[in-house]
């Protein structure tokens, strides 16, 4: 990945271009695990983590996997720190955030209900969009491991939510 | 469901999971991306080259270590290697002899700690080792020692007495009356026998007979006149002739050799000794404190002034790292 080359030899727009097309990959990771608020300001501080540690990245195209493994940690790092999160629901209720809706705070609230194996899954799918073919790629996870994932947790997050998210 | 829609995006849609997907596109990262403000200097790179740096000195500290302690080491007794100059190769054991012919010279490894050039028509003998102490005994002839090991570690008998390496590189002779000859190339070398002993520092020499207590050092760039006098001097007890070659000594002698006049006034008295040490404070002043008269009253005391000459600790062998080296010769 030459961008991740630029980056390791100190290119600033290099980095930031790589922010632009991993962000919603790690924000996505961060979103399974912490409420979307922290989310949003954690997928910029892993970013700024990997800035100053990019140089000890031997393998470029490990990219993806390195800056999802940062995120992860941040995300036990985090929950490890800070007072459990009020349930997003409950956020929704007491702040102003019109493009939130409710059922979006309960859907992702039951998505990380799920046992971990299928929350980042399905975050990446139902959130950010991505195919089970990119999932695998940018996680490391076998086709078949991503395949399982998306349609055992689906299938339970479908019950959680009643039938109908 | 549609399980291909569930995997591919591309392809016709399940309604159930259209819907969760409308439900979260408000929490997309798109909508609610932070803009990314990168600290104004990066340390890239930085992080695994120090990394590197101290991996690299653990390692040499762990490999300098492990080869000191392999240097160290000698199996009690195991001979040592000799190689004949003039061509093939023996080993010398305990209580074996080396005896050059006039026209042979060998290189002696002492254990792995250092080596020796033994001349044309030598004799020596290897008395004892281990990994803490090399004895040989040399009956006769002219070697070049060179050790890099803490001191004591390596010592020589001769007729006249012991020779006692302190870490450092020295030549030795011994002629046919027993008389034994040093010069001090590096570190520090010690004279001793049953009637005393004398230190000697790099750059100077000394002599030690069967029959006398080893000479004083005398650095070698020092006046003929003034090496004759204090060899003079040593050899005669009569205390007018001292005196008389006190003086000239005293008139000889440069800064540099208060270091013969303290050693020599230490194994005098009377008049010759005062002599010396008055002449030795008028070329190097003793520390603040002390005086001739001092000295004079508390001999003990003369050390205080001969720690106070510019002269390397003897305990520093360490700092002649580079006889460690085959090629070392100075």
């Amino acid at each position: 990945m030459p961008l991740v080359r630029a980056a390791q030899r100190g290119d600033r727009d290099a980095y930031a271009e790589l922010y632009r097309r991993f962000g919603r990959f790690v924000y996505a990771i961060l979103l399974a695990r912490v409420s979307h608020d922290t989310a949003a300001d954690l997928a910029q501080d892993v970013f700024l983590q990997g800035w100053t540690r990019i140089g000890a990245l031997r393998d470029a195209a490990a990219f993806p996997s390195w800056v999802g493994a940062i995120a992860r940690r941040r995300a036990t790092d985090h929950l490890r720190r800070s007072p459990p999160e009020v349930e997003l629901e409950d956020r929704h209720a007491s702040r102003e955030a019109p493009d939130i809706t409710l059922e979006a705070g309960r859907a992702m609230a039951a998505i990380r209900a799920l046992p971990e194996a299928y929350r980042e899954t399905l975050a990446l799918r139902l959130v950010e969009g991505y195919s089970g073919t990119e999932i695998a790629a940018l996680t490391g996870l076998t086709p078949d491991s991503v395949r399982v994932n998306l349609h055992r947790g689906f299938k339970l997050l479908r019950e959680r939510l009643g039938g109908s998210p | 469901m549609t399980t291909d829609y569930l995997w591919n995006p591309e392809d016709a849609p399940d309604p159930d999971v259209e819907v969760l997907e409308r439900t979260l596109q408000p929490l997309r990262f798109a909508s609610r991306a932070p803009a990314l403000t990168l600290p104004a200097r990066s340390p890239v790179r930085r992080h695994p080259l120090v990394l590197a740096m101290a991996a690299s000195l653990f390692l040499a500290v762990l490999s300098a270590g492990a080869f000191w302690r392999w240097r160290e080491s000698w199996p009690t007794g195991r001979a040592w290697p000799v190689t004949l100059l003039t061509g093939g190769q023996t080993t010398l054991g305990i209580d074996r002899s080396l005896e050059l012919d006039a026209h042979t010279s060998a290189k002696v490894d002492i254990a792995r700690i250092g080596a020796m050039e033994v001349a044309p028509g030598s004799a020596l003998t290897l008395s004892q080792t281990n990994a803490a102490r090399h004895r040989v005994v040399l009956d006769r002839g002219n070697v070049r020692v060179r050790v890099w090991a803490p001191p004591g570690r390596f010592a020589i008998r001769t007729p006249a007495g012991e020779v006692i390496d302190l870490g450092c590189i020295f030549d030795l002779s011994v002629d046919a009356g027993g008389t034994t000859d040093l010069h001090v190339a590096t570190g520090w070398v010690e004279l001793s026998n049953f009637l005393g002993e004398s230190l000697f520092p790099a750059g100077t020499s000394g002599t030690m007979t069967p029959d006398g207590r080893p000479s004083v050092p005398i650095y070698d760039d020092a006046a003929q006149e003034f090496t004759r006098a204090v060899r003079s001097f040593e050899r005669t007890a009569d205390e007018a002739s001292r005196t008389a070659l006190a003086g000239e000594i005293a008139r000889h002698a440069r800064p540099r050799d208060v270091l013969t006049l303290l050693v020599l006034a230490h194994q005098t008295s009377g008049d010759p000794k005062r002599a010396l040490l008055e002449a030795a404070a008028q070329l190097s002043p003793p520390p603040p404190g002390l005086t001739v008269e001092g000295v004079l009253a508390d001999r003990a005391r003369l050390w205080e002034w001969y720690d106070a000459l510019d002269l390397p600790p003897v305990k520093s062998w360490w700092r002649n790292w580079r006889d460690a080296f085959p090629h070392a010769r100075r």
